[in-house]
């Protein structure tokens, strides 16, 4: 039976009721309430947008529903049936996930059909699969010869090739997970027809997204999550994109500690990067920060926002354009250099850099200090002590003392201790990545507490986060990126969630 | 600590104990030193009881010679394996050095200028190991493999040209150099020993190397110079094995195209003996210095107990396969 056969004999039966139902599903992970009392349907044959932040719960989501986890409340009705996890994880269901899982050094038919590869007997049926792939191709309109090896395409065609793996499988319900982060305009526009295509052959999708323009092409429904809740399921006739902003943003941020705006005008610049540009990830970033101002940097995942923090610190060299500290110009852009020169940056993720689990508190912070604790290259120990101790108590890090390890510490603790190796160089400009991702209220307003008055000191402070409110209340200016570019600035009584995600997720 | 200590700067000051336990104790390391020292003794004790040939002080003195000699060159390759890389070329550097400073002597060259040039060559390769390491990221397991056999190649070329010709007279002599009646290397060594543990204990260097080899991101994101150290290292390496070669060469007197082979798979197993780990961060020279000693009684033993020399590779095998099976497990339990 072709795919075509399939989608026309489904949509002359079609069953009645919606294809997958939530029901009041909650799920936390340790103290972390990642979603709470979730209940939406997805109807059959409709595309099904998901829409919320970073952090809305989105993921999880999504892995509830594909049978990755099991949720600690609520029901997953699947065509009107109850279903446990591992029945969905073998079932009906086909997930493309984000990330690429491709086998770049196979053809083309031999990645859609992995897994369910044709045979005669116990040989390969190659005329078959390559017959059957051929097929797939064509309906779709699409030019890829079925023999090519996967890792000669484009990112955007390997991306198609995935989706139609699970087109093929013949899951009732496909999931796709921000399909077009990895595209260029152009892919992404050959993506949306792949879809309206499946759409219109009865296919039933759900698709997740922040690229508002996106869904509002081509969603029937748009199902909004925001901080692990479910907002509403609105259905996608005259809306627009400040319709969808207004309810994905408009958290309760709490007392908003009102950031300090005495940034003068005309005080040094202390950092610039000019015509930063680093090739396939972001171009033409143009960026000043003053003493004493804390800029944000925010922008969706495929932005190129986290690629512009490791290029601007050297970490991943950007290919063109220089970096200005006090304004000098940097000769060589590698992060030795650039501790140097007084610059600092705190890494988004601890797990994989800023600590070394197994070495003590006083290790950890003096790390980037070792040279000024030393006399002829000899550690003073009393020294590294003594700021161990220093440290311990300004960030009041929760440890029984300097000999302590990070690994036995909570993730608030791991982090202040993290912030303490950064700023131990007393730097003049600072880079901060998701400063506080992961960590308790209290770690967290600790830690911004740190970065406003480094900022009153008369340091230059950049942080890139993906907490929007976050940004908000620590930052007296937004840089947005989009696309691998500058799209924009907010700053002053402008700046809100609404102007930043406009610039972030929208057209404007 | 005296009455005299404003109470400000008392307060900071570690008390005694919490100064020996040091950033030493916070990871377990060093404390491996007294087990493996004390499991070392046992061995020779147990040699000493059951075989009479074995407390001479003729087999004594050359165990310790042997050891006193490949320590040199455990020196440089323990401290790339705290970094998280492994140097496998060094038996091949240890071979080409030695025979190249005996090709120049037989070509009457003086003996310091012709150790020199032998040296600058083996610092060249352990440049070349480092920096291809560094720039192009390339897993220094594979790439030191590929070194191994390319010296390999230019220590047999010169084995060739020599044809098991014996060395000239004084540089026969030269690895029996006293000092204090006792051969030069083992003074060295126990000098290394000594300053190595003042190295590993105090210095910013060794320090940065374990932060390095514990996690390199952190290292980078913290301004360590990561790809300088470690060329460093790597050239430290070659150096330290073609010094261990000379002595090697002036030891056995002729060109052999057998010398210094499979010494690698020795280095890797006394160092992870020693308190060294594939997942870096950790490595000590004492360890090494004691694993080795370790390796070479065990093999002292196996000849007293007349057992074939052929298996004395069966063993090096058997010890490395526990040893590295030990680190990955104790590894594993930890991260």
């Amino acid at each position: 039976m072709t795919i075509a056969e399939r989608i026309s004999m489904e949509r002359s039966a079609p069953a009645p009721g919606p294809i997958l139902e939530l029901e009041g599903v909650s799920k936390s992970y340790g103290a972390v309430q990642a979603l709470r009392g979730v209940s939406f349907r997805v109807a059959r044959g409709e595309v099904h947008a998901i829409l919320g932040e970073n952090g809305a719960g989105k993921s999880t989501t999504l892995k509830i529903i594909n049978g990755e986890i099991e949720p600690d409340e609520g029901r997953v009705l699947v065509a009107g049936q109850a279903t446990e996890a591992r029945e969905r994880k073998r079932g009906d269901i086909a997930m493309v996930h984000q990330e690429l899982a491709v086998f770049p050094n196979m053809s083309v038919a031999e990645n859609i059909f992995v897994g369910r590869i044709p045979l005669t007997g116990r040989r390969i049926d190659f005329e078959r699969m390559h017959a059957r792939a051929r097929d797939l191709l064509r309906l779709f309109g699409l030019r890829i010869d079925t023999r090519e090896i996967l890792g000669s395409l484009t990112p955007g065609q390997q991306q198609i090739v995935e989706i139609l793996r699970a087109v093929e499988s013949e899951a009732s319900l496909l999931i796709l997970d921000e399909p077009t982060s990895g595209l260029n305009n152009h892919e992404a526009a050959t993506l949306m027809g792949l879809i309206k295509r499946l759409r219109d052959d009865g296919q039933t999708i759900l698709y997740v997204s922040h690229r508002l323009p996106e869904v509002l092409e081509i969603a029937d429904h748009v199902t909004v999550l925001r901080d692990g809740q479910f907002i509403e399921t609105l259905r996608n006739a005259d809306l627009g994109e400040d319709d969808l902003i207004r309810r994905m943003v408009g958290r309760d941020l709490g007392p908003v500690a009102a950031a300090p705006r005495a940034a003068a005008r005309d005080a040094p610049v202390l950092f610039a990067a000019r015509g930063l540009s680093q090739a396939d990830q972001f171009r033409d970033m143009d960026v000043e920060i003053r003493a004493g101002e804390i800029v944000g940097v925010f922008g969706l995942e495929g932005s190129g926002a986290e690629q512009f923090s490791q290029a601007l610190f050297g970490i991943v060299p950007p290919t063109s354009g220089t970096i200005e500290l006090k304004g000098r110009r940097v000769a060589s852009v590698s992060p030795a250099a650039l501790v140097r020169a007084g610059m600092s940056y705190l890494p988004g993720n601890r797990k994989e850099a800023g600590l070394y689990m197994e070495r003590s508190i006083a290790d950890n912070v003096s790390a980037p200090v070792l040279d000024r604790l030393s006399r002829w290259g000899v550690v003073d120990a009393r020294r590294v002590d003594a700021q161990a101790k220093d440290d311990i108590r300004r960030f009041a890090i929760r440890v029984p003392g300097p000999q302590g390890l990070p690994r036995q510490l909570s993730g608030g603790n791991q982090q202040k201790v993290m912030v303490s190796a950064c700023l131990a160089t007393g730097p003049e400009v600072i880079v901060l990545n998701e400063p506080t991702r992961g960590v308790d209220v209290g770690a967290k307003a600790e830690v911004h507490e740190a970065a406003r008055a480094e900022a009153a000191r008369g340091r230059a402070v950049l942080v890139f986060s993906s907490d929007l409110p976050e940004l908000l209340r620590l930052s007296h200016r937004i840089v947005v990126m989009r696309g691998r570019r500058l799209a924009g600035e907010v700053a002053g009584a402008a700046m809100g969630e609404e102007a930043v995600m406009a610039l972030a997720a929208g057209t404007r | 600590m005296s009455m005299t200590q404003p109470a400000g700067v008392a307060e900071h000051r570690p008390g005694p104990a919490a100064r020996r336990r040091g950033w030493l104790a916070g990871n377990g390391f060093g404390a491996n030193i007294l087990p493996l020292a004390v499991i070392t003794l046992a061995v020779a004790l147990f040699l000493a009881l059951t075989r009479e040939n074995f407390a001479t002080g003729s087999n004594i003195s050359s165990i310790l010679f042997g050891v006193s000699i490949e320590f040199l060159a455990i020196i440089g390759f323990t401290y790339v394996m705290v970094m998280r890389e492994i140097d496998l070329s060094v038996g091949s550097v240890f071979a080409l050095t030695g025979m190249l400073t005996g090709a120049l002597l037989v070509a009457d060259w003086p003996f310091w200028p012709a150790a020199l040039v032998a040296l600058v060559v083996a610092a060249a390769i352990g440049f070349v190991n480092g920096f291809l390491v560094v720039r192009f990221q390339i897993n220094s397991l594979m790439l030191t493999i590929g070194t191994m056999l390319l010296v390999r190649g230019l220590a047999n070329v010169l084995a060739n040209a020599l044809g098991g010709q014996t060395y000239p007279r004084a540089f026969r002599q030269f690895a029996r150099t006293d000092l204090f009646d006792i051969r030069i290397t083992i003074v060295v060594m126990v000098a290394a020993v000594v300053a190595a543990w003042w190295f590993q204990r105090r210095m910013g260097l060794f320090r940065k190397m374990c932060f390095i080899g514990e996690n390199p991101r952190s290292a980078v994101v913290h301004g360590i110079r990561v790809g300088r150290i470690k060329i460093a290292a790597f050239v430290a390496s070659a150096v330290t094995a073609g010094i261990a070669g000379i002595f090697t060469a002036s030891r056995i007197t002729h060109a052999d195209n057998q010398m210094g082979m499979g010494l690698e798979f020795v280095m890797v197993t006394a160092a992870i003996i020693g308190g060294a780990s594939l997942y870096g961060g950790k490595g000590d020279l004492r360890g090494s210095a004691l694993g080795l000693l370790l390796l070479a009684l065990v093999l002292n033993g196996m000849i007293m107990y007349d057992i074939e020399p052929v298996f004395q590779q069966f063993v090096i095998g058997a010890l490395l396969i526990a040893t590295v099976a030990f680190d990955t497990l104790v590894n594993r339990r930890t991260k």
